[in-house]
């Protein structure tokens, strides 16, 4: 049964994320022949026209994440999804991969326009991007305490999981405090504002534990010749690079467990669809 | 064991009671009319037995089991409202329905949109909804389902409409089903049924068998306006 939300979870939301990617699609092809062309006038305004483009997948990505916890699960098609033969957990735990899924094509999307646009801003004062980026790369080298290439891939895997983990979380605070928002005890108010508030609780909750967590000399250093866990004050200031802490991601793979458990748990005995 | 059996069940809004401590069962394979006038807590009751309360005290279930994926897996629901999501199209929600439920005939769905001269391709959003409508009691009649729970089929539809609903929920419903049919409007379905539960001011007011209750020519109609007349003057 989780295949089967995940399959209409999929089909529900590409309907709204559908319309950015395809322009975003539509601007790429007409950057291209800019480019070829070497319209030097439209650089500018296809520029900032996908920098918005960026920019609204990020926030549309959001929108349909609330979306899909508010309106699909607590409004009138609430009636179709609540009757369905599934347990709560099973619906959440549907709605949580497809909003993972769109928060990383996403993240993917926005830095590969990143990239992008600095090659093409590049390519229009160079014919010879590929010289340029190498010899930028062969700066980056030459700095002290760089790490190699194969340090490089694993700092980028890093960067990803931290970045997956930080996703997950905070689709686990929205669910969470939406179905907060839904419960008998909040109904007579407006839920998208009942959200807001204890999505601010918990966010605020989560920065303070961040910093608190921040002092507790325990992380993963990046050194030239590889990856290594620093703990300890001593270990902390043996590193060039100042290690990057990590109880605090922790804290956040622990806080979603939590907050799944407790949303199903809401789901499945605290929701009185209206 | 009973298909429907709700004990001790009671549900407020705040201060007001609308199902107070209330208890009946219902053997399968028959027809029940659930009677009572606006507000008497119909589908309050309806929406505990299929899940979508869950604030309530005592006990409802069906099959022996409290609102699950068992019991949904069993009960094919058309509620009041429309709920399908806007960018469905037709085609879409009998693909979502056949994927959910084991029990759904997919063919019999094509068929009966055919039938309905419902638009395959058009989508939720541009239809009426009259159209929606359909479409719903269309996708819950295609079930093979065990319970048919159908809150207020015939409100808010004129005499033409409500013929051809009952028509199309008698035809479709598999032999040996049961169905829980809500109603106000007593008048256009009254021979269908083979049971009544009438509430009312949060309690069972009758729950009886049709045969036992029509005699000397008295038909649920006046049984109704007999019982809630007395009902809504007593409270």
């Amino acid at each position: 049964m989780l295949g089967k939300l995940i399959k209409n979870e999929f089909k529900s939301t590409a309907h709204s994320m559908f319309g950015v990617f395809m322009a975003a699609g539509i601007l790429f092809a007409v950057m291209m022949v800019v480019l070829l062309f070497k319209i030097k006038i439209l650089m500018t305004l296809t520029t900032v026209a996908m920098v918005a483009i960026a920019v609204a997948v990020l926030i549309i990505t959001l929108f349909s994440i609330v979306s899909s916890f508010n309106k699909s699960l607590y409004g009138a098609q609430g009636y179709l999804s609540f009757t369905l033969p599934v347990t709560g957990k099973q619906l959440l735990a549907g709605k949580t991969i497809v909003s993972m899924i769109w928060v990383t094509i996403s993240f993917v999307f926005t830095i590969v326009i990143s990239a992008f646009l600095v090659v093409y801003w590049v390519a229009r004062t160079s014919d010879n991007v590929k010289q340029i980026i190498q010899s930028v790369y062969d700066l980056l080298q030459s700095m002290q305490g760089f790490p190699n290439p194969k340090t490089m891939i694993k700092t980028l895997i890093l960067i990803v999981v931290i970045m997956l983990i930080r996703a997950l979380c905070m689709i686990f605070r929205v669910s969470f405090s939406l179905a907060v928002a839904n419960t008998k005890r909040f109904q007579k108010f407006n839920p998208i504002f009942v959200g807001i508030v204890v999505y601010a609780i918990l966010f605020v909750f989560l920065m303070i534990a961040q910093v608190a967590a921040m002092e507790i000399p325990f992380g993963i250093a990046i050194t030239t010749n590889g990856i290594k866990m620093a703990i300890g004050a001593a270990a902390f200031a043996d590193y060039n690079n100042p290690p990057i802490p990590i109880l605090g991601y922790c804290f956040e793979i622990v806080m979603s467990a939590v907050l799944y458990v407790a949303t199903g748990n809401i789901m499945t005995n605290h929701i009185n669809i209206k | 064991m009973a298909l429907i059996e709700v004990e001790h069940l009671s549900k407020s809004y705040g201060s007001h009671v609308v199902l107070d401590d209330i208890s009946f069962a219902f053997e399968g394979g028959q027809i029940i009319g659930l009677l009572g006038p606006n507000g008497s807590g119909k589908t309050s009751l309806i929406k505990i037995l299929v899940g979508l309360i869950k604030d309530y005290s005592g006990g409802a279930y069906i099959d022996g089991h409290s609102a699950d994926p068992h019991t949904k897996a069993m009960v094919a629901y058309l509620p009041e409202k429309t709920y399908l999501p806007d960018w469905m199209r037709c085609v879409d929600a009998i693909e979502f329905f056949a994927d959910f439920y084991a029990d759904f005939d997919k063919d019999k769905a094509y068929r009966m949109l055919e039938r309905f001269e419902l638009p395959p391709k058009q989508t939720i959003k541009s239809m009426s909804k009259g159209m929606q409508e359909k479409l719903q009691l269309l996708l819950v009649m295609c079930r093979n389902a065990k319970l048919y729970i159908l809150d207020e089929p015939l409100g808010g539809v004129d005499p033409a409409a409500r013929a051809f609903i009952l028509d199309t929920i008698m035809r479709n419903h598999p032999e040996g089903s049961t169905i829980l049919l809500s109603t106000h409007l007593i008048h256009d379905v009254q021979e269908i049924f083979d049971s009544v539960l009438m509430i009312g001011r949060g309690k069972v007011l009758v729950k009886a068998r049709v045969d036992e209750l029509c005699v000397d020519g008295r038909t649920i109609e006046d049984v109704f306006k007999e019982v809630y007349h007395y009902a809504w003057q007593v409270n």
